[in-house]
């Protein structure tokens, strides 16, 4: 049986994207007030006077060095379109910047978002080249890192961002990254123990909600929880800069059991939340039933499809769920997590084992020993007849290490093998255990999962027990009122759902950037009270 | 109560009364045959003085007469009262001359040498006769920004050998605790074909000996600024903050002489907009890492463009005078040794020294 991870835990931990798109996210803008733009100095102003007088490449050159170092390009397009046209008497490098200069007055915000499949072409070999002559760049180890992680190679990922941490350990954006680094890396201490010691941590709130993060992973009561608190209700810092420190404080009230304040520090990131505060908030009201409204104007936000599959599970809508995960996964392609649910989502909304398999079998090789994807890797090949296959990856879990609901699964996913490779009486043993143990663990969602898998495998064999196990299965989904039940229920009176055409591939899906209109065309959710 | 009256000389002062200077003997010596009209190419030295020529009237030798443009100087102190303004141009003045003398008396051989100096008389109607501080300096054949602007194609070579001689000029500086602060295209002088001089003191500081001139938040144009300095952030070692300055403009210099367009400008181009002086208010180090990015993109590029017999070490150099970090900044070899000078510009002499002689034989051969 396979398991989704709506019902995980879920902590603000930061997000790892390149550089050029967490700036465009503004994940690296200053906390304190941007400054106003700066007046042209005289100098400035003189030669422009000239310009009007003159035009030289090299007047020309000047304005525009001096447009791009004071952030007044709008002064300079004249002088840019100038040397634009006169490719052969000017240096390459200064037509780089002239056009540089055009496009940065006509892009948007969105638009200087990093396609996820253009990072492909920063290859790990063009990296290492750059690096070999420019071996001080603390950004370029930091993508190293980050594209050794999306292959698998964790020790190369560890290597690199321990470079790029000894090179610029001091700039938020690292200091982010390597706190995701070191957790996907199944370091947590390792990640706690530098944000303990950065300076940072006491002054820059994104920082600080990482360290509350971490602390979270590790079940440590954070050291500074008090001053992190402090630096939440700074009013001097804008509340996006502050959001993701108030939606770890909310997770941390939420584990205590206490809803009231998690809800007050969750509305007030709300008011102007990042992408992942946003998807926090969804997961929250999806599994602590904690009342908070998550606009529809907030899910059209950029990046927010962990968010909006949250959403779109909430609401039913197992195709936009199945296109946000999909959008997730290849925003963090290193990220079991956004693999984990969009092969859920494709094997139990629509039946299509074979591609949850593909989907899971690269997420297998990306996060190596993670239990719940090879649990659920094994339970799709299983599920489309691979039952060697199937055996061969849950060999490698020691059920016995288990966390008890990835216990429950491991058994279950025992007896769909067993059931698949005629063994019925062995696989409905395997199956009650599984239930059994869901029961001793006050786990009925689990519980009616594995009941619900077990109906589905009698029927498929045809035995004498599949009415009576559809309908035990029946009687438990209906008890639960959940979306994921509702959707077995639904399967059980008139199968599974049918998959659009342009989702059977997953290899083949399309990306945010080959298609804006992806976004914008494809159904969402109605809004939601969440 | 403010006893002196608000500076006359606002945004809409007087013309310049400067222009009659012509014919004029000053120290009664030196008799100011022709104002230099300012080249209308070169637009980024000069902006607080008038040049003359003027001829040395015992031996005949011609000579450069700059003229503090008190108009224009009082008019940038246009919120300071006419004395406190006064007394501002004053000190700057004298400072440049002390500064000047120094050279002149450790004969740096690769600064230009302040000949005479003092103060002329000019009538400033309505409000009377002012003195205008002037000094006189050796006379150059012209800029090495003029000289680009006519002749754009110049020999590598014979920049490689101007950028040898101003980094000699930087050590000679350096030597005596004077940090020039705005080394730049327009600021290096030739005599005749080859003998390169670094000029213009008025940035200049120097260590122990307070002036304006340490005030200044950004020295010289924004544009040949290193990026720190633009962002706002002030090293408060006097080493860290005017010697690495120097390292860096040095190096612009040299990004500069072969490309057309400022390191600076280059760096910052390439990070996203948002974190532009001037719209980024957060730390240093946040955008360090950005700077480092862009700068191993330029090097990667303008190893391309670079002849391959020098393109090693001029990238080297590139690399260690313009590293956005004023902590890093300089020869790693300086920075690994204990008690040496992390800001030396020793290596970097023997560097452009090395790919001069290698240009030599290269094109002997």
């Amino acid at each position: 049986m396979s398991a989704g991870i709506t019902s995980l835990p879920r902590r603000v931990v930061p997000r790892w994207r390149d550089f050029r798109t967490a700036v465009s996210l503004d994940e690296c803008g200053s906390i304190t007030s941007p400054l106003s733009l700066q007046e042209p100095t005289p100098n400035f102003l003189k030669l422009l006077g000239y310009w009007g007088k003159q035009r030289t490449p090299a007047l020309a050159a000047e304005i525009l060095s001096e447009s791009v170092v004071t952030g007044l390009q709008d002064l300079a397009i004249e002088a840019a379109n100038y040397l634009c046209s006169r490719p052969r008497m000017v240096n390459p490098l200064l037509i780089q910047t002239a056009k540089g200069v055009l496009d940065s007055l006509k892009k948007t915000t969105t638009e200087n978002i990093t396609d996820p499949d253009s990072q492909n072409l920063s290859t790990i070999s063009s990296l290492r080249r750059a690096l070999r002559s420019q071996a001080h760049d603390p950004i370029g180890w930091c993508e190293l890192s980050r594209l050794h992680a999306i292959n698998g190679q964790k020790d190369k990922a560890r290597k690199a961002m321990l470079t790029a941490l000894a090179l610029g350990g001091e700039s938020r954006f690292i200091l982010r990254s390597a706190t995701r680094c070191f957790l996907h890396l199944d370091e947590p201490d390792t990640a706690f123990h530098i944000l303990q010691r950065s300076p940072r941590t006491k002054k820059d709130p994104w920082i600080a909600a990482a360290a509350l993060a971490t602390a979270n992973v590790l079940d440590k009561r954070p050291s500074r929880f008090r001053e992190s608190i402090g630096l939440s209700q700074n009013n001097n810092i804008p509340i996006f800069h502050r959001a993701e420190l108030l939606a770890s404080i909310a997770t941390i009230y939420m584990d205590d059991g206490n809803s009231k304040k998690a809800k007050k520090e969750l509305l007030l990131a709300l008011s102007h939340p990042t992408e992942n505060v946003i998807a926090q908030a969804c997961w929250a009201s999806f599994n602590h039933h904690l009342q908070v409204t998550v606009s529809q104007q907030l899910l059209s936000d950029p990046f927010t499809d962990e968010a909006n599959t949250f959403a779109a599970i909430k609401g039913q809508n197992w195709e936009y769920a199945l296109r946000s995960s999909h959008r997730w996964l290849q925003d963090e392609a290193f990220a079991g997590r956004p693999a984990i649910q969009a092969a859920y989502i494709r094997g139990i909304a629509y039946n299509d084992f074979t591609g949850a398999a593909q989907i899971l079998c690269k997420a297998a090789l990306v996060s190596p020993g993670d239990t719940l994807i090879i649990n659920n890797l094994a339970f799709s090949l299983a599920s489309a007849n691979r039952t060697q296959e199937a055996r061969r990856w849950i060999s490698s879990i020691d059920i016995e290490l288990a966390s008890q609901s990835d216990a429950i699964c491991l058994t279950a996913t025992n007896g769909l093998i067993e059931f698949r490779e005629g063994r019925i009486e062995s696989g409905r043993e395997l199956y009650r255990k599984a239930a059994q143990r869901a029961v001793a663990g006050n786990l009925p969602k689990l519980r009616a999962s594995a009941l619900y898998y077990l109906a589905r495998e009698e029927q498929q064999a045809n035995t004498t027990f599949a009415e009576e196990a559809i309908s035990i299965a029946r009687g438990l989904l209906e008890k639960l009122h959940d979306p994921v039940g509702n959707l077995l229920l639904r399967k059980l009176q008139s199968g599974p759902l049918e998959l659009p055409e342009d989702l059977i591939d997953p290899d083949s899906l399309p990306t945010r950037m080959d298609n804006p209109a992806l976004i914008k065309n494809s159904r969402r959710p109605d809004p939601l009270r969440l | 109560m403010n006893l002196f009256p608000r500076n006359p000389f606002g945004p809409k002062g007087v013309d310049n009364p400067t222009a009659n200077l012509v014919g004029q003997i000053l120290n009664e010596k030196w008799k100011v045959t022709k104002i230099l009209a300012r080249d209308e190419t070169n637009t980024t030295g000069g902006a607080f003085s008038v040049p003359f020529r003027v001829v040395n009237q015992e031996t005949g030798k011609e000579a450069f007469l700059k003229v503090i443009d008190l108009i224009k100087s009082l008019q940038m102190y246009s919120g300071l009262s006419a004395a406190e303004a006064m007394h501002r141009v004053g000190e700057n003045h004298s400072f440049e001359v002390y500064l000047s003398e120094i050279c002149r008396n450790k004969r740096m051989t690769r600064v230009v040498h302040a000949i005479d100096n003092g103060e002329v008389p000019i009538c400033v109607p309505p409000w009377g006769e002012l003195r205008f501080p002037f000094i006189i300096f050796e006379l150059a054949d012209g800029d090495v920004h003029t000289l680009l602007t006519i002749n754009h194609k110049l020999d590598d070579l014979w920049k490689i050998n101007t950028l040898h001689q101003v980094a000699t000029a930087v050590q000679q500086l350096h030597k005596e605790n004077i940090a020039h602060q705005d080394i730049k295209r327009s600021n290096v002088v030739f005599f005749g074909a080859t003998d390169a001089k670094l000029t213009d003191l008025g940035r200049a500081v120097k260590r122990n000996f307070p002036s304006r001139n340490d005030q200044r938040p950004i020295p010289c144009q924004n544009a040949n600024s290193p990026p720190e300095l633009l962002y706002g952030y002030h090293l408060p070692d006097w080493a860290q903050a005017h010697l690495a300055t120097d390292l860096y403009m040095l190096g612009n210099l040299a990004f500069t002489l072969f490309f057309d367009d400022t390191i600076t400008s280059q760096m910052i181009g390439r990070i996203p907009s948002d974190l532009h002086p001037g719209k980024f208010a957060g730390e240093y180090c946040d955008i360090l890492p950005a700077l480092q990015h862009a700068l191993g993109e330029i090097i990667m590029e303008i190893e391309r463009q670079i002849p391959k017999a020098i393109v090693q070490e001029y990238t080297s150099v590139i690399r260690w005078l313009c590293n956005p970090d004023p902590l890093k900044r300089g020869h790693p070899k300086d920075h690994a040794m204990k008690h040496s000078n992390k800001y030396s510009v020793e290596r970097f002499i023997s560097t452009f020294d090395a790919i001069k002689r290698k240009g030599h034989h290269i094109l002997s051969t």
